[in-house]
């Protein structure tokens, strides 16, 4: 008879598993599986031995010693580089919170209170589909007018600034962002007369006529044969 | 404790109640530390060193550890970890050499089973378990653990280290067996 196919079953059982009855009855008639499963016990036994005596080891006296000169020296240095981490922290939010600051209140374009972006946006959709135009910020110096439709920022806001809003942008043909330039300087210092649209008080509805009302007929119908209604009036 | 050593012991000990209690929880446990560096590297320089920097950084988070009971289990997975990065980079720069390569050849089941097989065999097998499964058997070797301190020390179920244990001597078995030449069949 072969006993590969308990195989298995005598590690499992040897390993501390159940064993299972098919194994039972043949370990009743097999004197050489009984023998192969004690032998796994045994080796089990020994690996235990191995393990458990050579785990059983003590520290040298001096451990605890040096683990507590360790562990004062870690504190005592984190006491000394405590008040320089304070310092250092402290700083770098400063930093951070100036650095804030300048950014929010760069120099821009900034139109008046009417936003002439929204207008500006709303040009030619055609210059809109040019790839990746280049962004011109306040900041950097002007392109050459022969360049692709360009960006113009608007000036940040402190959301924008502080990165939760994204700016918006404002597409320009090619060549026209001068005249964008001096469009909006105008309108901040008064010389160039602002769109009627622009002008305090002005109203998108006092540009729109209004439309006629348009007379929709009443529909008239008559109930279906064998509807509801039809039904309960024959009821 | 000699006299080099007082000076510092008695510096932490007078310092706040929180070095008092980590001083006493930290003698209670160190020995247990060194046992579970020990059994991740073998040398005992190496285990001393890691239940130091254990011991360190098990000081440093002190403060932030809610259940102090918990202290024990929180430095045996401390060291476990510490250990076994060490003997990672240890691998990596080559300083341990491996001593599979003097392998003797395969002895046969009597010997194994009379108790003459090296250690060195039977410590390959370990490293050779899972992570998993291998702190399991080293915490069972250690102070005689059962599986209720087992499972206390590593946070996990009673049946969870039962299972993992079972799983871990199944393939020590399977693993020193694949060597074994001699065994009988029928």
């Amino acid at each position: 008879m072969r006993c590969e196919r308990y195989e298995q079953d005598l590690t499992v059982g040897a390993a501390g598993g159940t064993i299972t009855p098919g194994l039972e009855a043949h370990l009743e008639v097999c004197a050489a599986c009984r023998e192969r499963l004690a032998e796994k016990q045994a080796l089990l036994g020994h690996v235990d031995q191995v393990l458990t005596s050579h785990l059983d080891v003590e520290p040298s006296p001096a451990l605890r010693r040096r683990v507590i000169s360790r562990v004062s020296r870690a504190e005592s240095e984190r006491r000394r580089l405590a008040p320089w981490a304070a310092a250092a922290a402290l700083a770098a939010g400063l930093v951070m919170a100036l650095l804030a600051g300048a950014f929010a209140h760069r120099p821009s374009v900034r139109p008046p209170e009417s936003s002439t972006a929204g207008m500006v946006s709303d040009a030619p959709a055609a210059t809109a589909v040019q790839p990746k135009p280049p962004v011109i910020s306040p900041s950097t110096p002007r392109a050459s007018a022969t360049a692709a439709p360009h960006v113009v920022r608007r000036g940040p806001s402190r959301a924008i600034a502080r990165g939760i809003v994204r700016e918006p942008e404002v597409l320009v043909p090619p060549g026209q962002e001068d005249a964008l330039r001096r469009f909006v300087a105008g309108l901040r210092d008064g010389s160039a007369p602002a769109p009627a649209l622009l002008r305090a008080g002005a109203s998108v509805e006092n540009f729109i006529a209004p439309s006629p009302l348009i007379e929709i007929p009443l529909l008239e119908t008559e109930p279906l044969a064998g509807s509801v209604d039809s039904k309960e009036s024959h009821s | 404790m000699n006299e080099a050593a007082a000076p510092l012991a008695g510096r932490l000990v007078s310092d706040a109640p929180l070095d008092r209690e980590f001083e006493e929880r930290l003698a209670a446990a160190s020995t247990l530390a060194f046992r579970v560096a020990y059994g991740v590297l073998r040398q005992r320089e190496d285990a001393e060193d890691v239940a130091q920097e254990a011991a360190v950084r098990a000081y440093r988070g002190f403060t932030f550890l809610r259940n102090r009971e918990q202290f024990r289990s929180w430095l045996v997975r401390i060291t476990w970890r510490l250990a076994l990065d060490r003997r990672k980079s240890e691998r990596r720069r080559g300083v341990r050499e491996l001593k599979v390569s003097a392998a003797p050849p395969p002895p046969t089941a009597e010997e194994i089973a009379a108790g003459r097989q090296t250690e060195q065999r039977v410590w390959e097998a370990v490293d050779e378990l899972p992570e998993k499964l291998r702190i399991v058997v080293v915490l069972s070797a250690i102070e005689g653990h059962g599986m209720r301190e087992v499972a206390a020390l590593l946070g996990l179920a009673e049946g969870t280290v039962k299972s993992r244990l079972h799983a871990a001597r199944r393939r020590l078995l399977e693993r020193l067996q694949c060597g074994v030449s001699g065994t009988s069949r029928t």
